[in-house]
């Protein structure tokens, strides 16, 4: 994160309320999976248009073909949070949770718990910080933007602002690493440049 | 008259086994909430010490006694699962509560199976942490 929009100290007390929640988000996963997640600290930084080309570009290079489950929050903590599973992690769910998508409308089967668990995921996360940082935000329904496609074709509104973005915004990343599968699931999260002036004064309290 | 002044000198005896508490965590915010709580429950009688790393956690460990650790899980390089196991390995002293954002149910089961004595979960309350210095004799109700 840059000098620009947050001191040293906003973001040490940032990145702990991401910290938290990320605990969180970490623990609804390890549920859903009866596993365990190791938990990295996350990356926090404020990244301009160009930042956020070098991003989608380490996705295509990480993710060869890409689900995207986005939700967009509003209100004083606002944003977008996209939950992003890549093949193995799709795969992962299957084996673990031990349903067959063969039979039957797969795809929508598939769709679903995607749904259900980014959903479950992305809204531990955004309420969790808004929360603890008694900012009010409120959830819109999360939609799947893309399903299995190769990730250069996936459809983002997280990365919509690219051409429109003057100056920097803040982006989290999240990874959980579900043990015994080697498997990334990613959390990003982007928050309004017009919310930053109140995210700074809701840190500046916990100073 | 005499059995106060017993119960007074037990006290003192067990508030003498724990004189030192180190808070090893890499945000700044949580070790100075975390050693602002412990200052308020204890008072003078422990010294506090303090670690941004699992590095530097167990370079105070290795050198010097510490009988309470304060243990974050989600640090960069060593972290506090590593710190636990090297603890156990080298025999380094210290009970330790984990004060973790990690609240997963195997996070607590393997810290616990590494030998930390308690858990504490994140944002840390100081009613939790108080119950947990009780159990271990860092202060008395």
């Amino acid at each position: 994160m840059s000098e620009e929009l947050f001191n040293e100290d906003e973001r040490d007390v940032l990145g702990e309320m991401v910290n938290i929640a990320m605990g969180k988000a970490g623990a609804t996963l390890a549920e859903a999976f009866a596993g365990f997640v190791n938990l990295r600290v996350p990356e926090i930084r404020a990244v301009s248009a160009e930042d956020l080309r070098e991003t989608r570009a380490r996705l295509m290079h990480t993710y060869e073909r890409i689900s995207v489950l986005e939700q967009e929050f509003f209100g004083e903590f606002a944003g977008t949070i996209a939950v992003v599973y890549g093949p193995a992690s799709y795969a992962a769910l299957r084996q673990v949770l031990g349903f067959d998508d063969r039979a039957g409308d797969g795809r929508r089967q598939r769709e679903e718990l995607l749904l259900e668990l980014g959903n479950a995921l992305a809204s531990t996360c955004v309420q969790e910080i808004s929360t603890l940082l008694e900012l009010r935000t409120g959830l819109r329904p999360p939609r799947v933007m893309a399903f299995d496609v190769p990730t250069s074709e996936a459809d983002w509104h997280l990365f919509g602002e690219l051409e429109t973005l003057a100056g920097q915004m803040l982006l989290i990343d999240i990874v959980f690493h579900l043990e015994g599968h080697e498997v990334p699931f990613e959390l990003m999260v982007t928050v309004q440049q017009n919310c930053l002036p109140a995210l700074k004064q809701a840190l500046a309290k916990r100073i | 008259m005499i059995v106060t002044q017993c119960v007074q000198n037990y006290f003192k005896i067990v508030l003498r086994m724990i004189s030192s508490i180190l808070v090893v965590d890499d945000s700044k915010s949580s070790r100075k909430i975390n050693l602002a709580m412990v200052r308020e429950l204890t008072g003078e009688n422990v010294t506090c010490l303090e670690a941004d790393s699992g590095e530097v956690a167990l370079d105070i460990l290795g050198s010097q006694r510490v009988d309470v650790v304060l243990l974050d899980l989600t640090m960069p390089g060593i972290s506090g699962f590593d710190v636990l196991a090297q603890m156990r390995s080298k025999h380094l002293h210290g009970r330790v509560i984990v004060v973790s954002a990690d609240i997963q149910r195997l996070a607590k089961e393997r810290v616990a199976s590494l030998g930390a004595t308690g858990f504490i979960e994140k944002p840390i309350k100081i009613e939790a942490l108080r119950a947990m210095l009780t159990q271990l004799g860092a202060i008395h109700e």
